[in-house]
């Protein structure tokens, strides 16, 4: 973004700010240090630097602001992130709107939403299979902080009842973290009901490009110290991407090495989820969950598509040996952010010590290979305002393995927010 | 962010009690908290950890007959944060979050937010009398009356109430877990006239297990007020604004 750009927005957010009812500020400043892995696919790290990725330490400056007002009986809402962060030798800025909606009430039960907006549908903490409205989260940062997060485009008319309501969204725009956003236009509907305690929404998603999603989810308190919940969707064909090679006529390298040429097939293909959240006393509390896809990688597929690239390696000579190695590592960056295999296992364990101080441990495992990515994170209050963060990523497992091959292996994010 | 929950529970908790003559003392008592069937009412939470101010935070509560309460905080560490509950169940939506959270009643038994169970408790609704006894408490003429939860989930299994025997006005209350422990202690320090409705107007809660540790409540501002069916939804929390 150039500076009249930036410059333009600044001016247009000094009256919003004094116009809105409430505005709020939250800055995050990190410094995080990354460490990327030498594999049989990332000889030198070289593959790495024709990514763009740089090792060492980094800096970046987040902003993020968000505006509320009313005007006309229009409740109106404007979240912006600023970043600036310095890589590359250069510096990198940019002014993003994550949501700019507006809202107004058509009578006492039904609500109009329109403009940029998250939503959450789903009951789970790291994967959600029938959250259809939602921007996709990255499964190696789990938390998907959500103010970091960009909304989908979309109108929603929503009709509560006492313990019902039943809402249908369109979207226009499905944004997808790993980079590939679709334009494209997509019905989703939500039935909700409480039923005897428990919170239960049946899911529907009428895509112009996909066959229809159908889904079901539920959460539940039992006893003192349980919740569980799921999530269950199926869907005919599969539209993750996947890597060429996993074809069996397969050539050695592509230029865009991904395809989703599942698409047409006509078995359902089945995501779900089942976790609980477990409350210990002296404040500890612990969520697991387990996930399953049916559009993830086999292990053989995973083996063979390994053992392809390796194959690759060995004989074409630079600068396509490179090309390979890049095809593989970005395939894994966006397989391992929406997750490359067919089952997974979460534990997250978070300890409030004292008023003050948080600790925190995620652990994703591949069940299919048994790697892992290890997040311990501690936080720490510092007065009303401040709170101090560190936060590691460890990637581990063996060779051919979807953690033991992911690019980074290590990473130290320090930082600071001020609210 | 557990401990705002419990205070908030407390906002809730009134006065509720249950046989004819001490059902209409429970009445009696719930009608000091409980003036309408639906309300608003505003509270400044203060928690002390000896004599130092551990935590201040102001709360707005809707309440919507027994089982239905909106609360918001608008002042304090989780700014904004909402609070909904509906019979036992229990949800909480965290500012900037854009999804409610089932919380368990353990959750809401940690930190600060137990308070909120203790403010909360609807003894007409919720308990029913065991016994009733004439007894001094400081020289004043009470009744004391043991209640015992009618469900299995209220976080608090029994209470012993003493209230004043000429009006029926609470003076304390000594609350239970199921595991027969003595967890929390509530005067009923102050009242105050509310619209021309005398009514509680500060409470303090002391916390057994640590005794140096109280919270108080003043009830700063209760009047008649309805917020349509909509707003006791789940998924109606990240749309609430304007409160």
């Amino acid at each position: 973004m150039n500076n009249r750009k930036v410059i333009l927005v600044f001016l247009f957010l000094i009256p919003g700010m004094l116009w809105s009812e409430k505005w709020r500020f939250f800055t995050l400043y990190k410094n995080y240090y990354t460490c990327f892995r030498e594999s049989w696919f990332n000889p030198e790290n070289r593959a790495v630097t024709a990514l763009g990725y740089t090792s060492g330490p980094h800096g970046s400056l987040f902003q993020h602001m968000s505006l509320q007002t009313e005007v006309l009986s229009l409740q109106w809402q404007l979240d912006l992130l600023g970043s600036l962060k310095y890589e590359n030798n250069k510096w990198d800025k940019t002014i993003d709107i994550k949501q700019f909606y507006c809202q107004k009430d058509l009578s006492s039960k039904l609500l109009l939403m329109t403009g940029r907006a998250i939503l959450r549908w789903g009951t789970g903490y790291a994967f959600n299979p029938t959250d259809v409205v939602a921007p996709d989260k990255r499964l190696n940062d789990p938390e998907n902080r959500e103010k970091l997060a960009r909304g989908n485009d979309l109108v929603k008319l929503e009709y509560f009842g006492g313990s019902f309501s039943f809402a249908f969204c369109y979207l226009t725009t499905i944004n997808m973290e790993s980079s590939f956003s679709k334009w494209e236009s997509r019905l989703a509907f939500r039935f909700y009901q409480n039923l005897y305690g428990i919170d239960i929404s049946l899911i529907g998603c009428l895509d112009k490009e996909e066959s229809p999603i159908w889904g079901c989810n539920f959460s539940a308190v039992i006893g003192d110290r349980l919740e569980v919940h799921g999530e269950l969707s199926a869907q005919k064909g599969s539209y993750t991407c996947y890597h060429k090679t996993v074809q069996q006529d397969s050539r050695l390298f592509y230029e865009n090495p991904l395809s989703d040429f599942r698409r047409n097939e006509n078995n359902y293909y089945y995501r779900c989820l089942s976790g609980f959240q477990y409350t210990f006393s002296k404040n500890i509390f612990w969520i697991a969950e387990y996930y399953h896809q049916d559009q993830g990688y086999s292990s053989d597929e995973w083996e063979s598509l390994m053992d392809q690239q390796k194959y690759v390696q060995s004989r074409l000579n630079p600068p396509y040996e490179e090309s390979a190695e890049v095809n593989l590592l970005w395939s894994l960056n966006i397989f391992s952010a929406k997750g490359a295999m067919k089952d997974y296992l979460l534990n997250y364990i978070q300890i409030c010590v004292n008023r003050n101080l948080e600790l925190k441990s995620t652990c994703l495992l591949n069940l299919g290979d048994f790697s892992y990515v290890f997040i311990p994170e501690l936080n720490i209050q510092i007065g009303n305002h401040f709170t101090f963060y560190e936060r590691n990523y460890i990637f581990q497992g063996k060779r051919k393995t979807e953690f033991g091959e992911f690019f980074q292996s290590f990473s130290l994010e320090i930082g600071i927010q001020v609210k | 962010m557990i401990q705002k929950i419990f205070l908030l529970n407390l906002l809730l908790y009134g006065l509720m009690y249950a046989g004819p003559e001490e059902q209409r003392i429970l009445q009696k008592i719930d009608n000091y908290r409980i003036p309408y069937k639906q309300f608003l009412i505003r509270t400044r939470l203060t928690a002390y950890e000896g004599n130092k101010i551990k935590e201040s935070a102001l709360f707005d509560a809707y309440i919507k007959g027994d089982d239905k309460s909106l609360v918001i905080e608008k002042e304090g560490k989780n700014k904004d944060m909402k609070i909904l509950y509906v019979d036992e169940k229990m949800w909480v939506q965290l500012s900037g979050s854009r999804r409610p959270i089932r919380i368990t009643p353990m959750q809401r038994l940690m930190g600060q937010a137990s308070n909120g169970d203790v403010a909360k408790v609807g003894f007409f609704a919720d308990y029913s009398v065991e016994s009733l006894d004439t007894v001094k408490l400081e020289d004043v003429i009470c009744y004391k009356l043991l209640l015992q939860a009618k469900r299995k989930s209220s976080t608090y299994n029994k209470i012993i109430l003493y209230v004043l025997k000429e009006n029926c006005q609470p003076i304390r209350a000594e609350f239970f877990l199921i595991s027969g422990k003595h967890f929390k202690t509530a005067e009923y320090a102050k009242y105050g006239f509310f619209q021309n409705k005398l009514l509680l107007k500060k409470m303090i809660i002391y916390d057994e297990l640590r005794p140096d540790c109280k919270t108080t409540f003043e009830y700063t501002l209760i009047r008649e007020k309805e917020l349509p069916l909509r707003y006791y939804n789940k998924n109606h929390l990240i749309h609430v604004r304007g409160l």
